[in-house]
């Protein structure tokens, strides 16, 4: 997946888990950049009676760094707070939920938002509502539930807009069958352990939801100099982006043997636990040995990992697991400069014309979004590779196909781009590879909202029951 | 994070709250301890309401001891101060 559940002990800790970060000119806003930043995975819809909500007990928080030096330079910081409005029911809601304050939802959550730039710290706003998740058509109508979205988006001062809750899950990918030793169903038959004929992907996470914290922000509050970049071969105008989580470093379990109050006790400083920046970068490129201490470090100290990007593990499965389908990527043995660019630099100006989201020499992982680049009105799923320069890894929108996108790449597609077909052509399979859908079609499997949030409405837990 | 001797430890103010902290949050450790000239009982009582104290005795060899109070950690190194509360616990 994306990053969920990508490391051995996040995965015991979801509400701490990042699962996706997204980083676009906004469509139908386009002086402003949509940060989103996914927590909480496989959310089953109807996972009740206690809904999934944000930590109360993790700080999080998403990154944006303006001068390439794979540092933040502007940071929002996220707090969450869960009220129980009455103590005497099991209850989520105790009748239906028809508006934001509604006295039936039992559990109402709220946040502050806090600005970090120069080193001093801004409130932006405090006791901001969430909406409840979407329990089903009693307790969450349909128009009602729309309504609650619309009351759940913030307007904070500075033009910026913020929402946090609940959403239908927007990434997609055949979980079922990569992670069944990397098989790809449309291509069942090429397999090493082949199973008869093709079948068509599955989107693994239709039907699941995750927990959003997307914020909408004038492109002028995020750049060095305060400026909307308007050249795109300016290196002002690119912005790395990346989330964390943080949780303190020790945590005292009640003993109410001994007396306890009920509550834990928590103290010293936040250590973070999970980051992201690319989509399935601690995911397939880093060792299982190292993806923990990975999501505890900086994008700054991801140098550590270069030779995994260098050298990455899938870029030999792929041969064989695929016998005699990736000659020309079995042979390839050069340093993959390619990937390094995609992931850690940014590509430089001159690989592809009109084009460049170079952040300099430091390897970090980070989306790199050239704030420049004006969204695209005919977008393909394929972002960069697809001659879309307003898509992956250009940012990410929230319908790339980056799983598809960085299969091919991994298989050697833009190695061919960076070096061109004198030094190396890659296998006609590493453009034709693809996990749910064919992307020729240029159609998302999953639906997406125009307009902020983006990400649509959470699926009913009484509509999709497990 | 700069080492501190136990003498300047106990005589900077923060810190000193921090040790009466550990004494308030440790069972019988006032008794197993002298309390230091910065940890004024008035010290002890804002450490107590200011939230709880976790100290981390990280190597006993050392006397490297981590005090997280708040969202803060200090670090300190202080042998003599490592064993009394390791001695403070009753042995398995």
């Amino acid at each position: 997946m994306s990053s969920h559940r990508e490391a051995p002990a996040i995965a015991k800790d979801p509400v701490a888990d990042s699962t996706d970060l997204y980083a676009f000119v906004s469509p139908d806003a386009p002086n402003t950049v949509t940060l989103i930043a996914n927590y909480i995975p496989l959310e089953g819809p109807d996972g009740g009676p206690n809904f999934f909500e944000f930590g109360d007990d993790v700080l999080y928080a998403i990154y944006v760094d303006n001068d390439g030096d794979a540092k933040p330079d502007v940071t929002y910081q996220f707090r969450f707070q869960t009220q129980i409005k009455n103590p005497n029911t099991f209850l989520y809601n105790t009748g239906q939920i028809s508006t934001i304050n509604s006295p039936s939802w039992n559990r109402p959550q709220f946040y502050s938002v806090t600005r970090v730039a120069n080193g001093t710290a801004t409130p932006l706003g405090e006791h901001l509502a969430c909406p409840p998740c979407n329990v089903g058509p009693r307790s969450t109508p349909k128009t009602a539930y729309a309504s609650i979205v619309q009351s759940a988006i913030h307007s904070l001062d500075g033009g910026v807009k913020v929402f946090a809750g609940q959403r239908q899950e927007g990434f997609y990918v055949d979980l079922g069958s990569i992670f069944d030793l990397g098989a790809l169903r449309p291509f069942e038959g090429a397999h090493l352990i082949p199973l008869p004929g093709s079948m068509a992907g599955v989107n693994g996470t239709k039907h699941l939801n995750v927990h959003s914290i997307a914020m909408q922000i004038p492109i002028s509050n995020l750049t060095k100099d305060g400026s909307t970049p308007t050249d795109a071969a300016s290196a002002k105008a690119v912005l790395g982006v990346w989330t964390a989580a943080y949780r303190r470093q020790a945590r005292i379990r009640n003993d109410s043997e001994e007396g306890g109050d009920g509550e834990d006790v928590e103290s010293g400083p936040w250590v973070q636990v999970s980051r992201l920046g690319n989509p399935l970068f601690n995911e397939v490129v880093v060792p299982m040995s190292k993806k923990d201490v990975w999501n505890a470090l900086p994008p700054a100290a991801d140098g550590k990992f270069l030779e995994f990007v260098q050298h990455p593990e899938l870029a030999k499965l792929l041969p064989v697991l695929y016998p005699g389908v990736f000659p020309k990527l079995a042979g390839l043995t050069a340093v993959r400069d390619d990937l390094v660019a995609i992931l850690l630099t940014g590509i430089p100006s001159g690989i592809i014309p009109g084009f460049q989201n170079f952040t300099g020499s430091t390897p970090a992982d980070m989306l790199r979004l050239n704030v420049a680049i004006r969204p695209n009105s005919k977008p393909s799923i394929l972002g960069l590779i697809g001659g879309d320069a307003a898509g992956y890894p250009n940012g990410r929108r929230v319908f790339d196909d980056v799983v598809t996108i960085e299969l091919r790449a991994i298989a050697g597609l833009t190695y061919q781009v960076v070096h061109g077909t004198g030094v190396f052509t890659a296998d006609g399979a590493a453009g034709a590879i693809y996990d749910v859908e064919d992307p020729a079609t240029n159609t998302p499997p999953v639906s997406y909202l125009g307009s902020f949030p983006y990400l649509n409405t959470p699926e009913s837990g009484f509509d999709v029951p497990s | 994070m700069k080492d501190l001797s136990r003498r300047r430890f106990l005589s900077h103010g923060s810190l000193g709250l921090a040790f009466a902290g550990v004494i308030a949050l440790v069972p019988g450790m006032s008794a197993a301890m002298k309390l230091p000239a910065g940890a004024s009982k008035v010290g002890m009582r804002t450490a107590i309401t200011g939230g709880p104290l976790v100290a981390h005795v990280r190597d006993l060899a050392t006397g490297e001891i981590a005090f997280l109070v708040g969202s803060e950690r200090f670090i300190v190194r202080d042998r003599e101060l490592a064993v009394r509360l390791h001695s403070a616990a009753p042995s398995r």
